[in-house]
């Protein structure tokens, strides 16, 4: 460690003092009502934060009305259809309400600051994210003082959640809003993607990223692959619910097991997607608390790579007793211990930090929940390695056990690290530190409480009590258990209710907090501002405050890079992914009203399909649309040209294709859109693997003339060969370009085109949707085709206009390519699905 | 325009990313031939169950080894996806990252493998 000299830092000081009153004036908070327009990290991810946390209360206390009723047997408190909505909305709400939106607002509240980067790539992305949650979310929550809440459970499955045994639009809202807020979690992964490959400060190698940073871009590369599964399957559901289309109705050739493989191979890796950033925090907090480097760095990356892989060949040990075959069951048992080893990995590297800095090791309270999670996340662990065992689960699936289970895996995994991390980083967004008298009694009731709660419950599982019951016969001896647990649960609630109370007196939300209080080493405790930190570090260590001294001076000086506003807008360092090399300056959006509208209109949107008010939803629908319109709009800026970030550093202000922030957000959404198209094809195939005799030509009418599928490929052939031209026919900059516009609209209208024709071959056969599953699989490739046509339709038409208005050259061509890159997209997967569905059933014969 | 020294930087980091997961990728392969594969040839009907049966045998060897040449010779990899060499200050995290990726990879296909090879291939299928 040396100390740096002014000549090897990036810039020279003293900095003009206007530079710091121009960042504070660009990167002010909106205040009043616009305060709704803000996309400042810190405000929307402490919004987000604060609406995960409001859902994890509601839902805690509909676990408490739960244990309420069954602290005895034969209990009348609440009523039994009562109680299946409040199971359902609890287990749905922690899923998909609290625990994903949690994690994901720690990554966008910590991850710019701990980048040292002025914000994440796509503000109003996040904003739009964070809005469409809260107000799905809230509308879906308050189902269950209607009477309107589902009651199938947080799995939903088929057949009991079909419109036969599920009438009523119950089963809808969590269907429709719950695949909504899905693709909520979806836009926020693309933005913690693209941040964390591409807005790391110079220096911050692979090698060098917080460990946090790691568990965020896996955990954001489960939800792309993970989530299209069960946004497929909601769609299945809702299509065969509202149409009839029989995907799950085994007497027409569906089958009810596809939706436990199209929601587990989601809901497993889920687990991971709570737990892998969970395990982050972790990985930050206790090297800090030790005071000393995290042991392991890199055998915790790759536990951490290797869960998230892993993760997704454990599904089906949710379906061990639903009759799947012996191969099976001996794959995903053996898959299922041997997720445990990088488990394992990571709890031994903890625990050798903490061995490692037992001389300075701090008992506070971020401390005491850190070693409650290991106690009861291990615990939870164990008993995960039992439930993998065949013979086991199928003594203790669908038991109380299970129950036990999953709370110690889930609770330990996420909820006691989130409590760790609220009292840790509490400082970054407020001007008090948070009690540590109040947090250790939070803390010890918590963790008392919990255990009280939960331990009793291994027991009653395994005395034969099985989940999901309203109520139970007094004389089975589950009372007193049943008893102690509510006890427990109750004790739980009163140390949730502890914090409550630190949070209203401490938590001020403002700056002026004190400074690195716990003495960490990574960036995001160096003094910051709405505009993050004053200038860019350049960073040399994993732990850059404990290593390169003189660092938070240096950067509150900016001496650092980027310490001014050069193009006069908000703007942050684009850097290489692996090098972390500087490469060009990005120019951000501001507050604006436009993701606001586009939430709401989205939200109300799928809301209002549910209770089947098409023409408003459709209203509304136009109305997102049209603000995500004007929002992008004002996105692609025009070229500042080259502007100085450092002494020796001048970097471009736009940059296209590869090197591009949103060409790489374009791949990711690709990535999202395959990933969903898979799913796709495996329903297919499955379901043929189950109903043979349903399959065309010999059981459903025979397929349309190979003229139909032909001029479909052929449009779609056209079209792309067209999108190639006007890629080549981009005008030269100031120029507009109406052909060009003409090429983009003919190409967009090959598209349309090409499933318009498809689905007319078919109507032709006679065949019908609601027929079979295979009729139904068949529409259902167009219809997949054509959402992602619609999508592409608007960009290029959208592109058209800016062609046509100049605001879109052979330099200045973001858009046009962000288009194109979709266009090509689906113009491969219409092709494919050309391929499947007319080229499978004639394999067969 | 200092900056600008990495324009292979969008090649660099797939190749990167890719050769770090080369494992886990193999791995997938493995489960997609096992589960998915063998599920379509037993539907399907058109081979002997014990030719199945060798068939996801094979593909697991196959894989395996794939996995272990990697482990045992990463660079020439390296330099096929990316087209240089490791950066030298991430050389040893590069390289140690993808070899432990691969050994836990390599465990877990061999432990799918061992099933394929003590069950029958084409009962009960679903």
């Amino acid at each position: 460690m040396s100390e740096p000299t002014n000549t090897d830092l990036p810039n020279d000081g003293p900095r003009p003092e206007a530079e710091l009153e121009e960042l504070k004036r660009i990167w002010a908070t909106p205040r009043g009502f616009r305060l709704f327009t803000a996309v400042n990290n810190t405000v929307v991810g402490t919004l987000y934060i604060g609406a995960a946390f409001l859902f994890f209360i509601l839902a805690g206390i509909l676990a408490l009305l739960m244990r309420t009723q069954l602290a005895v047997g034969d209990n009348q408190f609440l009523s039994q259809d009562l109680y299946n909505q409040i199971f359902t909305t609890h287990g749905t709400t922690m899923m998909f309400l609290f625990a994903v939106p949690a994690v994901e607002a720690l990554g966008v509240l910590l991850l710019p600051q701990m980048l040292a980067a002025r914000d994440l790539p796509f503000p109003r992305l996040s904003a739009f994210a964070i809005w469409a949650y809260i107000i799905g979310g809230l509308v879906f929550f308050s189902t269950i003082f209607y009477d309107m809440a589902p009651k199938g459970g947080w799995f939903m499955y088929p057949p009991l959640t079909l419109k036969e045994y599920s009438p009523g639009d119950n089963a809808d809202f969590w269907l429709l809003g719950i695949g909504f807020i899905e693709i909520s979690a979806i836009a926020g992964a693309i933005e913690i993607i693209v941040g964390v490959l591409r807005t790391r400060p110079p220096g911050m190698t692979l090698a060098r990223m917080p460990i946090f940073a790691w568990a965020m871009l896996i955990f954001a590369a489960m939800i792309v692959f993970a989530f299209p599964a069960v946004i497929l399957a909601t769609m299945l559901l809702e299509i065969e619910r509202t149409f009839g289309w029989p995907f799950f109705t085994a007497a027409q050739g569906g089958d009810a097991l596809l939706w436990q493989h199209l929601f587990w191979f989601f809901g497993h890796p889920e687990v991971y997607i709570i737990f892998l950033p969970a395990a982050g925090l972790v990985s930050m907090m206790i090297p800090t608390m030790a005071q000393t480097p995290l042991v392991g760095y890199r055998l915790i990356v790759i536990a951490l790579i290797a869960t998230g892989f892993f993760s997704f060949g454990l599904w089906v040990h949710h379906m061990f007793t639903t009759g799947i075959p012996g191969l099976s069951l001996a794959f995903f048992s053996a898959a299922s211990m041997a997720v445990s080893i990088p488990s394992g990995i990571q709890v031994f590297s903890w625990i050798a930090t903490m061995a490692a800095g037992r001389q300075k090791f701090r008992i506070t309270v971020p401390s005491l929940f850190i070693l409650g999670f290991l106690f009861i996340f291990v615990l939870g662990g164990l008993t995960g390695v039992m439930v993998a065992v065949v013979p086991f689960d199928f003594q203790a699936h669908d038991s109380y056990f299970i129950v036990a289970h999953l709370h110690y895996v889930l609770v330990g995994g996420m909820v006691f690290p989130l409590f760790a991390t609220f009292y840790y980083w509490a400082p970054m967004v407020s001007s008090r530190m948070l009690s540590e008298r109040l947090g250790k009694w939070a803390f010890w009731l918590m963790f008392i409480g919990f255990n009280t709660a939960f331990f009793p419950m291994h027991i009653t599982g395994l005395s034969g009590m099985p989940r999901r019951v309203w109520t139970y016969p007094s004389n089975m001896s589950w009372d007193i258990l049943n008893s102690i647990s509510t006890v427990g649960a109750f004790i739980m609630a009163t140390g949730v209710l502890v914090f409550i109370i630190d949070l209203i007196r401490n938590f001020r939300v403002g700056e002026g907090g004190p400074q690195n209080p716990w003495n960490a080493g990574t960036l995001e405790f160096l003094p910051n501002g709405v505009y993050s930190t004053r200038s860019i570090p350049h960073v040399t260590s994993r732990e850059p405050l404990w290593d390169q001294a003189g660092l938070a001076e240096q950067v509150e000086q900016g001496l650092h890079y980027l310490p001014n506003a050069p193009t006069g807008g908000r703007e942050t360092l684009i850097t290489s992914a692996i090098e972390a090399k500087p490469q060009y300056v990005l120019q951000m959006p501001g507050p604006s009203w436009t993701h606001l509208i586009a939430a709401a209109g989205t939200a109300a949107f799928f809301l209002l399909l549910t209770i089947k008010q098409v023409n408003i939803a459709v209203a509304c629908g136009v109305l997102a649309i049209a603000a995500c319109l004007v929002w992008t709009w004002q996105l692609d800026r025009p070229d500042q040209g080259e502007v100085q970030v450092a002494r020796n550093l001048r970097l471009p202000t736009y940059m296209t294709g590869p090197l591009s922030h949103s060409w790489w957000a374009m791949i990711v959404l690709m990535l999202v859109a395959g990933s969903l198209y898979l799913s796709f094809i495996f329903s297919y195939l499955y379901l043929w693997t189950v109903s043979p005799d349903v399959w065309a030509p010999a059981g459903s009418p025979a397929l349309p003339i190979l003229a139909y599928p032909a001029a479909s490929a052929a449009l779609l052939i056209v079209g792309t060969v067209l999108m190639v031209v006007a890629g080549k026919r981009l005008p030269r900059p100031g120029h507009r370009s109406l052909a060009g516009t003409g090429l983009l609209a003919l190409a967009a209208f090959a598209m349309v085109a090409s499933i318009v024709i498809e689905l007319w071959g078919h109507q032709e056969t006679g065949l019908n949707p609601a027929s079979s599953s295979y009729a139904a699989m068949v529409y259902m490739a167009s219809v997949l085709q054509g959402q992602i046509a619609f999508v592409v339709l608007i960009m290029c038409l959208f592109a058209g206009a800016r062609l046509a208005t100049a605001q879109l050259d052979n330099r200045r061509r973001v858009t046009f390519d962000n288009a194109a890159l979709l266009y090509y997209y689906a113009a491969a997967q219409g092709l494919f699905g050309l391929l499947l569905v007319h080229g499978f059933p004639r394999l067969l014969g | 325009m200092i900056g600008m020294d990495d324009r292979n930087s969008s090649q660099q980091m797939i190749g990167t990313l890719v050769f770090i997961l080369t494992g886990p990728i193999l791995w997938a392969a493995d489960l997609t031939a096992i589960y998915g594969g063998q599920s379509s040839l037993c539907a399907f009907e058109a081979l002997p169950q014990g030719v199945v049966g060798w068939l996801v045998i094979a593909t697991s060897v196959v894989l395996i080894l794939a996995d272990i040449v990697a482990i045992v010779s990463p660079l020439p990899l390296f330099n096929l996806l990316v087209g240089r060499p490791p950066p030298p200050d991430q050389r040893d995290f590069i390289l140690g990252a993808m070899r432990g990726l691969g050994t836990l990879s390599a465990l877990a296909m061999l432990y799918f493998t061992l099933a394929a090879v003590l069950l029958p291939a084409c009962e009960q299928l679903r």
